[in-house]
């Protein structure tokens, strides 16, 4: 599902946009430092802080991320529904080291502990026609 | 004191920085609780009033102008892309309506104070002046919680409205 042209979107050049909701039907949008690319029908995101994100996505799985690529001047929107979380293991390894590498670059190193990876289903993926692009 | 709509008035503080050069999302989500997001380009805030009027375009609003229809709740997230500052405002849609010429004004000069902070950061006029900002639709939500959003273990913490 995910094209081959997303990948650069999920470098973690720049930040993602996550949006999530709650039961009681509260939205809550946050910026998010990446967006990993698992498989063409996955993709992972970085559990931090036991924050009112986590919260909504384990009552609610459904959630919508915009993901960017400031070169291509390209966006991409996708619903995703969470499936599970790593706290081991390649992905989570590599998403750690990533995350740190985020932090130092945007001297925030220290505050970025990652607790899980969580992995999510791609439900839909579709390239954003706010440029006129499409 | 409380506005008309029951709620606090927002402080100057976040008056400021919604009227300054930050990004803009607004998030919300449809019956099904599944959650959606677009763009915002400037804000007007009426801080007695606890309200806040977004522009969105019309070319990525639809999603957003049916949930906001349909039920209301609303998620603007407000980020200062250089120093990585931001606040989330929740609340209830109240009214959109298209744009008319003082709106798109007021969102000329918020572009034009998003390129120039941008700009040293190599994010300037070719990225901002290559969305597609009109036609757009104001959107009004009365305020009821801002939160701090910037990262770190304190995001998530709650303003007092005054």
């Amino acid at each position: 599902m995910l094209p081959e042209e997303i990948k650069p979107a999920m470098q973690g050049m720049v930040p993602s946009t996550l949006v999530s909701c709650s039961l009681e039907g509260e939205p809550n949008t946050c910026e998010i430092s990446q967006v990993w690319y698992v498989d063409e029908n996955h993709v992972a995101l970085s559990h931090q802080f036991f924050n009112k994100t986590h919260r909504n996505i384990r009552a609610n799985p459904f959630a919508f991320v915009a993901v960017r690529d400031l070169e291509a001047l390209r966006e991409w929107h996708l619903e995703l529904q969470y499936e599970r979380s790593e706290t081991e293991g390649d992905l989570f390894d590599d998403m750690d080291m990533k995350l740190e590498a985020i932090a130092s670059m945007t001297g925030m190193s220290g505050i970025f502990k990652l607790l899980a990876a969580d992995i999510y289903t791609v439900l839909s993926v579709r390239e954003s026609n706010s440029r006129g692009a499409v | 004191m409380p506005t008309k709509w029951g709620m606090g008035m927002i402080p100057e503080k976040f008056i400021e920085f919604a009227h300054g050069p930050s990004i803009m999302f607004v998030g919300s989500r449809n019956a099904k609780l599944r959650p959606t997001m677009t763009f915002a380009f400037g804000a007007l805030v009426d801080g007695g009033e606890a309200t806040v009027t977004v522009f969105i375009p019309e070319i990525e609003g639809a999603k957003t102008f049916e949930n906001l229809a349909e039920n209301g709740r609303t998620s603007l997230v407000l980020v200062d892309a250089a120093s990585h500052e931001s606040y989330q405002f929740k609340g209830q849609h109240r009214e959109t309506r298209p744009c008319t010429d003082a709106d798109y004004t007021v969102q000329e000069i918020y572009l034009s104070k998003l390129i120039a902070h941008l700009e040293p950061f190599g994010y300037g006029e070719d990225l901002w002046n290559g969305f597609v900002h009109r036609p757009a639709r104001a959107v009004t939500f009365a305020v009821e919680d801002i939160f701090v959003q910037s990262p770190g273990p304190g995001a998530g913490e709650k303003i007092e409205l005054s």
